[in-house]
């Protein structure tokens, strides 16, 4: 005589419909009510997921393209980006060049070389002038001069349309009045509210073949 | 040099083998495309093999052939964008199955349900996957399925049941 059996479980309910189940198991489901019935149930599910996974084709699944990002890093991420930036833009504003910008745009020099300079850049010659302790007679010369030619490094070399017209005046003459003749003596110390500007207006002599 | 005999043969194996192929790996892969591009490179090495093999005619083929299959599946999952990608499962149309029959019974099933199925599915092991795909969808039996994944029966089985407890539990949840 068989040694009465519990319910069958899951494992074994799977194990019988897959043909694998012993004799005692089979004896069992036939005379047990719930394991028939689980066993029917067990049946239909699988009918149905295989149905579903045959005949379906499958739904669009955005988020699994999100599947490898793995989110737990994120906000590990956004931190560590954060300390990047402050760490970059610290170092931006501690660089030599930064810092004389930055102080000069603080107690307002920027401002006031801006203040200092013509709105016109045709007054220059004169801002000079004034700035060189020149006459008024010596200002028109210079301007004339200025007017008349300018030095072929002032040129564009590449240009040579505009070459063509630059033939030495020998009405001018070798003698074209120098900037640097033009200097008054500066007292040591002096400074001039733009010397960068000043060096650029200088005029040199011409070299007339 | 063309060969009637072997092409004809080489014809009715794809004609007869593609379709299984192609769901296989669509159920391995999710994605209509990667399946479509999988199934084919299948088909080239089962071309390739066809003109290798002495007297094609006599071979069993369709195990070599899902073995070959599953083998690609797990290549490309492999793949480093594939992984990267997530292995997204890209939009599939129904009409790309034009033969696919759906009885009443199937069109109980609410589109919630097969969601749920599908991404159940999807949440199986590589190996859970192959091992279902086989045994319930190709109808393989537990020892021929043992034998392709180069497993044993026991694994098989082991595998089988956890994969079916999962699905039945996200199919029980649906309901």
């Amino acid at each position: 005589m068989s040694r009465p059996m519990g319910c069958l479980s899951e494992r074994q309910l799977l194990s019988l419909l897959n043909q694998d189940g012993d004799f005692a198991q089979r004896s069992h489901l036939k005379n047990c009510q719930d394991c028939a019935a689980k066993y029917r149930q067990l049946e239909s599910d699988l009918k149905v997921i295989s149905q579903t996974l045959q005949a379906i084709p499958p739904p669009p699944m955005v988020h699994q393209r999100l599947a490898g990002f793995n989110f737990r890093w994120l906000p590990a991420a956004v931190a560590l980006t954060l300390i990047v930036a402050m760490v970059w833009s610290g170092a931006r504003l501690r660089s030599p060049a930064n810092k004389i910008s930055t102080r000069a745009a603080d107690s307002g020099e920027a401002w006031s070389i801006l203040d200092d300079l013509p709105s016109n850049p045709f007054l220059l010659n004169e801002a000079i002038a004034k700035e060189l302790g020149m006459e008024d007679s010596d200002v028109v010369e210079v301007e004339a001069i200025m007017e008349t030619e300018w030095p072929a490094d002032w040129q564009g070399s590449s240009d040579a349309s505009e070459a063509a017209f630059l033939v030495p005046d020998p009405a001018v003459g070798e003698d074209i009045p120098c900037a640097e003749c033009l200097e008054p003596e500066r007292r040591p110390n002096e400074r001039t509210p733009f010397p960068q500007l000043s060096k650029k207006f200088y005029v040199h002599r011409m070299e007339v073949p | 040099m063309y060969q009637p005999a072997k092409s004809m043969s080489y014809e009715a194996l794809y004609t007869a083998h593609y379709g299984e192929v192609l769901r296989l790996c669509r159920l391995l892969l999710a994605n209509h495309h990667d399946a479509e591009e999988i199934a084919q490179e299948v088909f080239l090495k089962v071309y390739q093999e066809f003109q290798k093999a002495n007297q094609p005619q006599l071979m069993t083929w369709k195990p070599w052939i899902v073995r070959v299959t599953i083998n690609a599946c797990r290549d490309r999952r492999r793949s480093g964008w594939w992984k990267w990608w997530g292995g997204g499962a890209a939009e599939c149309k129904e009409t790309d199955y034009p033969n696919v029959m759906r009885t009443p019974e199937d069109a109980l099933l609410s589109r919630e349900t097969e969601r749920r199925i599908w991404s159940a599915f999807q949440q199986l092991s590589a190996r859970q996957r192959e091992v279902f795909a086989l045994r319930y969808i190709d109808e393989w039996s537990t020892e021929e399925v043992a034998q392709m994944l180069g497993i044993s029966t026991g694994s098989v089985k082991r595998y089988l049941f956890r994969a079916v407890h999962h699905l039945r539990r996200v199919l029980g949840e649906s309901r």
